[in-house]
């Protein structure tokens, strides 16, 4: 791949192909779902976020940064929404969420890591924190930036009860999806990395 | 799913139920719909009087109604319209907002705008 | 293991953390006293002083209720079963401030604000907690009692001993208690240091201080339709009094018969369907609004400025509305379309 004086080089692992391809997904899924009418206005399930999860789960925590930021950025392009309101609101949502993954990733918590299972985080726990986390983070950033009055909490308990709901159902998915891909024993994972 | 999971799932069921005490109020009918731009009470519209109105946010004209005790967001110019699908609003503690156009509306009953009410 | 516990200890503690806090809330208090709902707003205060602080000013218009009833067993009932005999009798303690304060607001007002007519009031049943149904009493029998001019300046007080020359004098406080109770609890807990508290009377208020850096604002209620027809803002201390035709009152044949009793009629006073007066001492602000109301279109002008009131609002039988130059500076009305408003200079 040399080519005289400028050179780059490009070395695309197996392991940054399935990443790219899960973040293409990711963003197939984005776009379908803002096709689709929600039962609340403004709230989305969210279900994008099956991927992110279990990229994290089998790539790491750094794959899934990469995967949502993707998502965000390739989903706003294709929406025509980039740099909006709507943009920042989902970016500052996706960053709460992956700060919340760090730190579970860091402190070991996830099943992953080492240890036993019954006090690490599966892909459940992991999803309906992050869901808690892209909420409060998202909501946090429009009390910042749009409408900084009081009326906005009155929002809050409808809104972190349909992050539940859907953090729970990608969680359900997100398990799914992981023993397809990697069989039953989630926590067989360590060694795969 | 693991112990830690379902105590973390619990946990924020929990945290969840409480915020919901903290932030619940009864619902009444509302007696003003408040019109925030930003964080400024801009106006006070008496839910008895029938009107519409137009409010100046950052991105454009956001159209309000004001019909039988009810209020409502006409036109706004969001790509969702997220805030005129909300519909009518018409109890205390009811809000909708239009986030990109930074323009709120929000039901206030009599205690919530006065401190005191003289007779 | 003890990352996990960390974990969860901070998860717990903000879930904690979430339900407490608040301390520059305002606090209200709402009981019954007085025959009506008595509403205590407080700011800036410690909540756990907060039940103390409410139980001792339900304590006090407790107290302040049995002592003035008219015509309950107590202090002032008992007054007004001895006044007619016209001999000298002992006044109790506690009612003679409350009687020399309402005799002296009773001169200046001269003599529409009269305390002294507890009979009329009891003719037209106005006396009792719920209000009376019709017919109005006879014709003759009102006239009797207005005929007799029962006065504040009939009754004679040397120290603690009390005496009436006019068998018509009774007492009833009607539209001076309320003030005076207000200004005796705000009193009360300004001496335990409290700085910011509206207490709200039936509708009738003290405010002082503010919630933090906003002032308390206070609604005046449309004497006809439901809402809120002005807003103010309190400046320091004010009490803000309103005495209207739709306080108490009966519909017979057509025709509203209201609590406030003009003395020299005999019946409910007519020019005026409320009355509202802003004034440091809710006293002053009780006596002055039953007066205002009272003297109609042609005096009252004259009877505010002798009671030293200059921030009135008068809405008149034609929904018209009359401001003194004071109060015109600082309401704001709340109703649309605006209601047609005049101006008048008290001499």
């Amino acid at each position: 791949m040399e080519s005289g004086g400028m050179m780059l080089r490009l070395r695309a692992s197996e392991q940054d192909h399935r990443i790219a391809q899960l973040a293409a997904l990711a963003v197939v899924i984005h776009v379908l779902e803002s096709a689709l009418p929600s039962p609340l206005p403004g709230v989305k399930p969210g279900l994008a976020n099956v991927i992110t999860l279990a990229v994290l789960f089998i790539y790491g925590l750094r794959a899934a940064i990469w995967v949502s930021l993707l998502r965000v950025l390739a989903g706003s392009l294709l929406a025509g929404t980039f740099l909006s309101p709507t943009f920042v609101l989902s970016l500052g949502g996706a960053v709460s969420s992956l700060l919340l993954m760090a730190l579970l990733s860091r402190t070991g918590l996830l099943l992953a890591a080492p240890g036993p299972a019954d006090w690490r985080l599966g892909p459940v726990g992991v999803a309906v924190l992050a869901a808690q986390a892209h909420m409060l983070g998202q909501f946090a950033l429009a009390y910042v930036l749009f409408i900084p009055h009081p009326a906005l909490l009155g929002l809050l308990p409808v809104l972190l009860g349909m992050a539940l709901v859907f953090g729970l159902l990608s969680g359900y998915i997100g398990r799914h999806l992981l023993r397809q891909l990697v069989g039953p024993d989630v926590s067989a994972l360590e060694s795969n990395r | 799913m693991s112990r830690l999971d379902r105590l973390l799932v619990a946990l924020v069921g929990l945290a969840l139920a409480g915020v919901t005490v903290l932030l619940w109020r009864p619902a009444q009918q509302g007696a003003w719909a408040e019109v925030l731009v930003g964080a400024e009470v801009v106006r006070r519209l008496p839910l008895d009087h029938a009107q519409r109105i137009e409010i100046g946010g950052r991105l454009g004209t956001s159209v309000l109604e004001v019909a039988q005790g009810r209020v409502r967001f006409v036109d706004s110019p969001c790509p969702g319209k997220l805030c005129v699908h909300a519909g009518w609003l018409r109890h205390t503690g009811e809000s909708s907002f239009c986030l990109p156009n930074g323009v709120g509306l929000r039901i206030a009953g009599l205690h919530e705008v006065y401190d005191a009410i003289n007779f | 293991m003890s990352v996990n516990r960390i974990l969860v200890l901070i998860l717990l503690a903000l879930a904690l953390l979430a339900c407490t806090g608040r301390s520059n809330a305002v606090f209200r208090d709402e009981f019954l006293a007085m025959g009506t709902l008595v509403s205590v707003s407080l700011y800036g205060v410690d909540e756990a002083r907060v039940p103390g602080i409410s139980r001792q000013i339900r304590d006090d218009f407790n107290y302040m209720d049995g002592a003035w009833h008219p015509w309950k067993a107590g202090p002032l009932g008992r007054v007004n079963e001895l006044l007619p005999l016209q001999g000298r009798f002992s006044l109790p303690p506690s009612l003679k401030p409350v009687l020399l304060q309402a005799r002296e607001l009773s001169r200046q007002s001269e003599g529409l604000f009269n305390p002294a007519i507890g009979g009329l009031i009891k003719l037209w049943g106005f006396h009792r907690d719920e209000p009376p149904t019709g017919p109005p009493p006879p014709a003759a029998a009102i006239a009797e009692l207005v005929a007799q001019k029962p006065s504040m300046d009939d009754l004679h007080i040397e120290g603690f001993g009390i005496r009436s020359d006019n068998p018509a004098v009774l007492l009833d406080f009607g539209g001076f208690a309320k003030g005076y109770a207000i200004d005796r609890v705000i009193e009360r807990l300004k001496s335990l240091g409290i700085e910011n508290v509206i207490v709200n009377a039936g509708g009738d208020l003290r405010a002082v201080g503010s919630k933090g850096d906003q002032p308390w604002r206070i609604g005046v209620r449309h004497p006809r339709a439901g809402g809120v027809l002005a807003s103010l803002e309190i400046h320091g201390d004010e009490s803000v009094f309103t005495s209207g035709d739709y306080e108490r009152f009966y519909e017979y044949q057509g025709r509203r018969y209201h609590h406030i009793i003009d003395p020299r009629t005999g019946y409910p006073a007519r020019d005026f369907v409320s009355v509202t007066v802003i004034h440091g001492s809710a006293a002053v602000a009780d006596a002055a609004s039953t007066a205002l109301f009272v003297a109609g279109k042609r005096d009252w002008r004259r009877i505010a400025a002798r009671m030293g009131v200059e921030q009135v609002m008068l809405v008149d039988d034609q929904g018209e509305i009359i401001l003194t130059p004071a109060m015109a500076e600082r309401v704001h009305f709340e109703v649309e379309p605006r209601p047609s408003l005049r101006v008048e200079r008290l001499p």
